[in-house]
């Protein structure tokens, strides 16, 4: 084991004695200077599997304290680790301990940006890689590898957060890796991710990552789940709880509501009377709530974005390794050749080119009412096929009926009798309304509620918004110096529109001049039931996109999504304040 | 949005306009008001303080977003054909001038659609009636003409920055104008020169949300922001001016006509109430306006005394002064101070400032508070002790409630003497145990002393660490001489054994030596061996009084060395001595934990009740005993079933009744004191109970060691004692006298320990010591120079020092605390004092018989040749320790007469001479 935190509180979950860990822990603690670090690791890597929490060695491992090193900046003690590690698994005799690390060591020759060490396990895996039958890595099943940003990368910016992540948690993670394209916003996420994860706040480490669970469990999003359950445990979470929510306090239970509508219909939290929430012996704090809400909506925007990037499972973390089958493995037919990419990114392209005199023509229709623009941006159809919403949605529904298999069952244990899910938003719904973002805007109101109650947060959260929002390389595939704010613009607010949040100030024509209806579709998707996304929603965007720029739509979309839940959860937490 | 209809319950004028209201604007002559909000536009006329609405401007319009109004402005001119202009600016972008002479659709003038996104705020020129200026979200200012129709926006201000929120003209400079942004910033710019800002000034963290020009002082502006705060500025130099924190984000600010420094403002959130501030005075609004239901966005001052607001609660309020709600009367007036004596005294009250007092309604019918509908939680109900009163003043003593216990002088300038300590331990723990010794006898000026100068050299303990280094060196050389010493020491005792004086002092010794010596040091230094360290540990002690006794110096040790008088072996088995020292020593720490806890919350922090509950804690342990005992139970069993066997295998006499009585020491302890307090009560000071004392605490010295347990629970019952004693005599009012006095010095003392990190302590210590002396507390001051004097420089003159030690000497020496009058010699640096006892210590002793005097190093009279000191008891010839009956004369070896008076309970002589050597006894 590289985490020596991670054997020692693994044995005290399961009640094994820890009398030789704790010798192993004292050894390792004199030899890590990263030690301190251990407790918040994010993914501690390789627990052999998390649920139930297998300790993965009893015996003493004469390894671990050199894996720990292996984390460190010092380049020579690398190398020392290194030397050891192999020289030790070289012999013949310690077939066993390669067994136990295999995880690790393929986890090392993949996800280091450190070259000495992937070099070496890499080398190292080489002779034996048959006899193991080692799967081949993949970050993400929708792209290559090769077009992924190296982890090795020149990018100053890029290398150094990578490393930072590596001597933190002994693995760069998916995740990270394909944020690696956009470093600047991967730095901003990362600030934002510790801060509300780790940082003191008013709820308890374990406590957040089972948020996590239950939320990203509402879109069935596996990588996720996995993640924060190994967390969980780190953070010296009750290992019963991961058996599902019968076993949660009731306190937590509660919340469950909360999450069910945020994740699937918002619109519908205003509505619900919080009170019961606030008040009684399982009472949340409202800063509690507060910090509740930010936590939901993270991994709600998060789980989208696995799914969206088509996210692998972290070797060692996941059970699920036949997540292969809803996937085709084949390198090669990445990229499907998408019929009419071409034809729409050319109009695009004028679209963006002209957007000036564009906008003249508009404001002499400006009869044009608003209220039916809002709700045919909401259309999944162009305005000149009216295909129904239906179809989406029942589209939506058969594909998660498709996968409802062994797979998605596994998290029914966090998900229980809520079984809401998507409808698209009425807009001339009476059941509920439709939200105005003039009246609760996330700068002027949402920033101080969240200030309010956790203010190391907030300043950080609106820098995500604002720099996923302003965020462009000023490129259009291969189109260069060319303005992209209308058509981000487009998926920001078609996003929000899709969670039924209207803007004053927006035209919501452009949503629809400028969004095709695969892209709609995948976006949809990605912030309704991210589940359903398959490798032919990635690939026939209807635009023709780098895996890159791809990325920063889906970042756009979940971004967008995570603003406007985060709103409803908040607005709905000052209503009942105002009540009062 | 929550809506409230049911009219507010104070304001006499107001209007329920059906609809969240965003913005007011007034018309120049004050006669309409121009109100607009997301689904209304509409003028309200104001006459003999009564809204009325007089138009609905939307009537007839569609739905269009164009009309709906984020901001509102009516135009400032008297002008005819202008001042029935009226600009709306709208959430989608739209600017829309009406014009409210006309009826239905032709009232609309214009329509500008330039913003792309929301449109915030809109600004007449005041001078070129034909200009409107417009700050919108989508991060441009525009200044439009009206007059045009199809091409109005005539300069555009693009600041490259973030969103605009607020613009406003300089009221005296009319080409200027101000801007509030998102980034933070207001900036000032020129309408001449549209490409740059004339002045930035980063105001505010996030958002600046509002702003307003000074309208009397140029070039003042204030503004308001996310960050919670109002901050006026100057722009002719950038500087902020004064800073007014609120409790919730601020949306819009005026300030009040006619009140230079008055501002009024509002919240975006959360907070319903309107405030004014005057900016001078920035930590508690001067009144506040409470009759909304929701978030107010538009204030407009009617005169200095009204207000009239609008709010998301869809109400037009003209607020009065008079109905205003004026925190500053309501606000109780609590004082909290803190003493020296570790007391809080508080006065809460509730002073109306107003004279009329009838006037105002109750509390209860008022707002409960100022803060009530802040989400601010309540505070739990403070517990009973501190039960809040009006107008009274309540002082809190954090241990000693009410019954405080008054000591005479004598009683404590005796505790202090037997009970501080100078050395053998870390600098850190003698100022603990010091300021322990000080607290238990209610001394809380000089516990904080104490606490003080551990305090400032808390890092003294470093050097200390070096210097026990060179200890431990020193000691092993001890350990060599250690033979010698014994031997030496022995031969001394038969020499000095006669004479009474002699004893008394070498009593006091023993006793004071246990008092000093630690435990924990000790036992490091002990070897594997058990014998040698039990041995080597009686050695220490018996060196020491060789050391205090002896006119000798170690030289000459080797010439009075005498083979022939060393008969006497170690006075108790080594290993049982062994064995309670350890086990004093787990108590020892035990207590220490307890301690060390207590120790610094004098200045750390505030007694709380719960605090106050740990140290009646501290309290009940010291004072009973009982709890201490509890938690060394284990150990004390142990030690006496392991005693007990030792007992059955004992041969020697003496050995068995001291275990015999050391076992009733531990079963009875508490029993024992309770006579030892029974007797004490009798007799205050008499010389018969000071020798029992002794006596008491030789025995222990003798069997338990360094019983540091027992010593605790001594000082503790001389306290008790002396509480029943002087319960009678307590003299309050010389007290609170004296306590006054104190608190006045060491608060001086007290107050710049926080402010430096590099700051040089001695000056104040220098003066805490002076103060002390002032006082007549010389005792303290010696200790404190032995203490830290090795290691500061405390800048006081040579002789002063001296006349200090030399005073307190004669104190103790008058009070006949002998051995500590000489310990304090003997570790004092001044020459002077530390050759005083080196002089006149030839101590002459003589035959009871005869009395001839009997010379040094001899126990038997030369004349009568036989030994003068013969037990009464046993008849043989007493060495060693000798206790005898001042009435008399009578009295033997120590462990005889004790058994005689304690165990046997006898009253009378026991040579049968018929002296009632104990009278007091019961």
């Amino acid at each position: 084991m590289i985490s020596m935190g991670m054997t020692s509180k693994g044995q005290n979950v399961d009640g094994a004695p820890a009398g030789n860990s704790s010798s192993e822990w004292i050894i390792s603690s004199s030899s890590s200077p990263f030690q301190a670090n251990k407790r918040y690791s994010l993914d501690p890597p390789f627990g052999s599997d998390y649920s139930p929490p297998a300790s993965p060695q009893n015996e003493l491992d004469p390894l671990s304290s050199y894996f720990l090193n292996l984390q460190s900046e010092d380049s020579d003690v690398r190398k020392t680790a290194i030397e050891y590690i192999i020289n030790t698994l070289s012999n013949p005799d310690n077939e066993r301990l390669i067994k136990n690390h295999l995880p690790v060591i393929v986890v090392l020759s993949t996800e280091s940006p450190f070259d000495d060490i992937s070099e070496a396990f890499t080398n190292f895996l080489k002779p034996i890689q048959e006899k193991y039958h080692i799967p081949k890595q993949r970050t993400t099943v929708f792209t290559s590898e090769s077009q992924l940003p190296p982890l090795n990368t020149d990018d100053e910016l890029t290398r150094k957060l990578f490393q930072d992540v590596f001597l933190q948690h002994g693995r760069v993670n998916h995740l990270t890796r394909i944020l690696g394209w956009h470093p600047q916003y991967l730095e901003k996420f990362l600030l934002a991710y510790n801060t509300i994860m780790r940082d003191p706040g008013p709820l308890p480490l374990h406590w957040r990552n089972y948020i996590g669970i239950l939320a990203a469990a509402r879109y069935k999003c596996s990588y996720i789940i996995a993640l924060q359950e190994h967390e969980f445990l780190l953070n010296n979470g009750d290992a019963r709880w991961l058996q599902g929510i019968d076993h949660i306090p009731a306190k937590l239970k509660n919340l469950l509501k909360v999450i069910e509508l945020l994740a699937h219909q918002p619109w519908l939290l205003p509505k619900l009377d919080i009170e019961y929430l606030v008040k009684g012996a399982d009472a949340w704090s409202i800063a509690e709530l507060v910090h509740a809400m930010v936590l939901i909506c993270t991994f709600l925007s998060l789980s989208g974005f696995v799914f969206c990037c088509g996210i692998s499972p972290e070797c060692g973390l996941s059970e699920s390794n036949n997540l292969s089958s809803s996937f085709s493995l084949n390198d090669s037919d990445c990229e499907i050749e998408d019929t009419a990419a071409t034809e729409n990114t050319a109009k695009v392209m004028e679209l963006l080119k002209n957007r000036r005199s564009q906008q003249d023509d508009e404001d002499e229709d400006q009869s044009h009412d608003r209220q039916q623009d809002f709700h045919n941006a909401g259309d999944d159809s162009n305005n000149t096929t009216t295909t129904t919403t239906t179809t989406t949605t029942s589209f939506g529904n058969e594909s998660a009926l498709s996968q409802s298999s062994d797979r998605m069952s596994d998290f029914s244990r966090y998900i229980g009798n809520n079984t809401m899910t998507h409808t698209d938003f009425d807009v001339s719904s009476k059941l509920y309304n439709i939200f105005s973002a003039q009246e609760y805007s996330w700068k002027e109101h949402g920033y101080e509620l969240v200030s309010r109650y956790f203010p190391d947060a907030a300043p950080l959260l609106d820098e995500e918004f604002s720099f996923v929002y302003t965020m462009t390389y000023y490129k259009f595939n291969n189109n260069t110096d060319i303005d992209t704010l209308p058509f981000r613009r487009a998926v920001w607010y078609y996003v929000q529109r899709v969670k039924g949040m209207l803007h004053d100030d927006y035209n919501y024509q452009e949503v629809n001049m400028f969004l095709s209806r695969s892209l709609k579709n995948f976006v949809k998707k990605a912030v309704c039931f991210p589940e359903t996304i398959k490798r032919d929603d990635y690939s026939k965007l209807g635009y023709s996109l780098k895996p890159d720029e791809k990325c920063h739509l889906s970042l756009l979309a979940v971004c967008s999504h995570k603003q406007a839940s985060l709103l409803y959860g908040l607005y709905s937490v000052l209503n009942y304040q105002n009540r009062r | 949005m929550s809506q409230m209809n049911q009219p507010p319950n104070k304001c006499q004028t107001y209007l329920n306009l059906g609809s969240p209201l965003s913005a007011i604007s007034s018309s120049p002559d004050s006669t309409k008001l121009i109100v607009a909000g997301r689904d209304i536009v509409k003028i309200v006329s104001v006459q003999n303080n009564e809204f009325k609405v007089t138009s609905n401007l939307r009537a007839g319009k569609t739905q269009s977003l164009n009309y709906t109004g984020n901001d509102c402005c009516w135009h400032p001119s008297l002008v005819e054909s202008y001042r029935f202009l009226i600009a709306t600016a709208a959430t989608n972008g739209a600017v829309v001038i009406w014009n409210t002479v006309r009826e239905g659709s032709k009232s609309v003038e214009r329509i500008f659609t330039d913003h792309s996104r929301a449109v915030n705020k809109l600004a007449w020129h005041p001078d070129k009636l034909d200009c409107i200026l417009t700050g919108s979200q989508d991060n441009t200012l525009r200044m439009w003409d009206i007059r045009d129709s199809a091409n109005a926006s005539k300069i555009t201000f693009s600041p490259k920055s973030e969103s605009i929120r607020d613009v406003q003209f300089n009221p005296s400079q009319s080409n200027q104008f101000a801007a509030a942004f998102d980034n933070g910033t207001i900036q000032l710019w020129d309408i001449r020169k549209p490409t740059i800002a004339v002045e930035k000034i980063t105001s505010h963290q996030g958002l600046v949300l509002t702003i307003d020009w000074h309208p009397e002082e140029k070039n003042i502006i204030a503004s308001g922001g996310r960050d919670r705060a109002i901050r006026v500025w100057d722009f002719s130099n950038g500087k902020s001016l004064n800073n007014v924190s609120t409790i919730s984000s601020v949306s819009r600010i005026k300030w009040r006509p006619g009140n230079k420094w008055h501002i009024a403002s509002c919240s975006s959130i959360v907070d319903f109430q309107i405030h004014i501030w005057d900016v001078k005075k920035p930590y508690i609004p001067l009144f506040s306006f409470t009759d909304h239901r929701d978030v107010p966005t538009g204030l407009i001052w009617k005169s200095p005394s009204s207000l009239i607001s609008c709010s998301k609660d869809s109400h037009l309020l003209l607020n009065d002064f008079q109905d205003s709600y004026k925190p500053y009367q309501h606000i109780r007036t609590s004082g909290l101070t803190w003493n020296v004596n570790n007391e809080i005294a508080s006065i809460n009250d509730k002073i109306n400032r107003t004279q009329s007092n009838e006037s105002l309604p109750s509390l209860s019918t008022q707002f409960p508070s100022f803060f009530a509908s802040f989400n601010v939680p309540t505070p739990p109900p403070l517990p009973p002790l501190v039960k809040v009163e009006q107008g009274i003043m309540k002082i809190y003593s954090p241990k000693y409630q009410n019954s405080e216990i008054v000591y005479n002088e004598r009683y404590l300038f005796e505790h202090f003497a037997s009970n501080y300590r100078f050395r053998g331990q870390s600098f850190n723990q003698l100022c603990d145990h010091n300021q322990l010794v000080s607290q238990v006898v209610n001394q809380h000026h000089i516990s904080t002393m104490w606490s003080l100068l551990k305090l400032h050299y808390s890092n003294l303990d470093q050097i200390e660490q070096q210097k026990e280094q060179i200890e431990q060196q020193k000691q092993e050389l001890q350990k060599l001489i250690n033979k010698k010493s014994i031997e030496t020491q022995k031969k001394q005792k038969q020499q000095l054994r006669h004479h009474k004086n002699i004893k008394e002092q070498q009593f006091r010794d023993i006793e004071n030596l246990e008092k000093e010596s630690n435990p924990k040091k000790i036992i490091k230094d002990i070897g594997d061996d058990d014998n040698d360290s039990a041995n080597q540990e009686i050695n220490l002690n018996k060196e020491e009084d060789e050391e205090m006794n002896s006119n000798f110096d170690d030289s000459q040790m080797g010439d009075i060395f005498d083979p022939s008088n060393d008969m006497m072996t170690a006075k108790e088995p080594p290993t049982s001595s062994l064995m309670e020292f350890n086990a004093n020593d787990t108590g020892n720490d035990q207590f220490c934990n307890i301690l060390s806890a207590e120790a610094v919350t004098p200045l750390v922090s505030l007694p709380t009740t719960l605090e106050r509950q740990k140290s009646d804690n501290i309290l009940d342990n010291l004072g009973s005993g009982v709890n201490i005992k509890k938690q060394n139970q284990p150990i004390n069993s142990d030690n006496m079933d392991s005693l007990d066997k030792k007992n059955n295998k004992s041969t020697s006499n003496e050995n068995k009744d001291s275990s015999i009585n050391q076992n009733q020491q531990k079963k009875n302890h508490i029993k024992d004191k309770i006579n030892y307090n029974n007797k004490d009560n009798i007799s205050d000071d008499g010389d018969d109970d000071e020798e029992y004392y002794n006596d008491y605490d030789v025995n222990n010295n003798n069997r338990n060691g360094n019983n540091k347990e027992n010593y605790i629970n001594y000082i503790n019952y001389n306290n008790f004692t002396h509480k029943n004693i002087n319960e009678n005599k307590k003299n309050d009012n010389y007290d609170e006298m004296k306590s006054n006095d104190e608190d006045s010095d060491s608060l001086k003392i007290m107050v710049p320990c926080f402010e430096f990190e590099e700051f040089s302590f001695q000056p104040i210590i220098t003066d805490m010591l002076e103060a002390c002396i002032e006082k007549g507390d010389v005792q303290t001051c010696v200790f404190i120079v032995l203490i830290l004097g090795k290691y500061v420089d405390l800048n006081i003159e040579k002789h002063r020092l001296t006349t200090w030690f030399g005073s307190y000497i004669e104190l103790l020496q008058r009070y006949k605390m002998w051995s500590l009058a000489l310990e304090i010699m003997k570790y004092c640096d001044d020459q002077i004092i530390s050759q005083a006892s080196k002089r006149h210590t030839t101590l002459i002793s003589a035959c009871s018989t005869c009395g001839k005097s009997i010379p040094q190093n001899s126990i038997l009279c030369e004349k009568c040749n036989k030994a003068s000191s013969k037990c009464s008891i046993c008849r043989l010839p007493v060495k060693g320790m000798w206790v005898w009956c001042q009435g008399c004369g009578h009295g033997g070896h120590l462990e005889h007469m004790k058994s005689w008076f304690v165990d046997k309970n006898q009253k009378s002589c026991p040579t049968g001479c018929a002296h009632i050597c104990t009278p007091f006894k019961k």
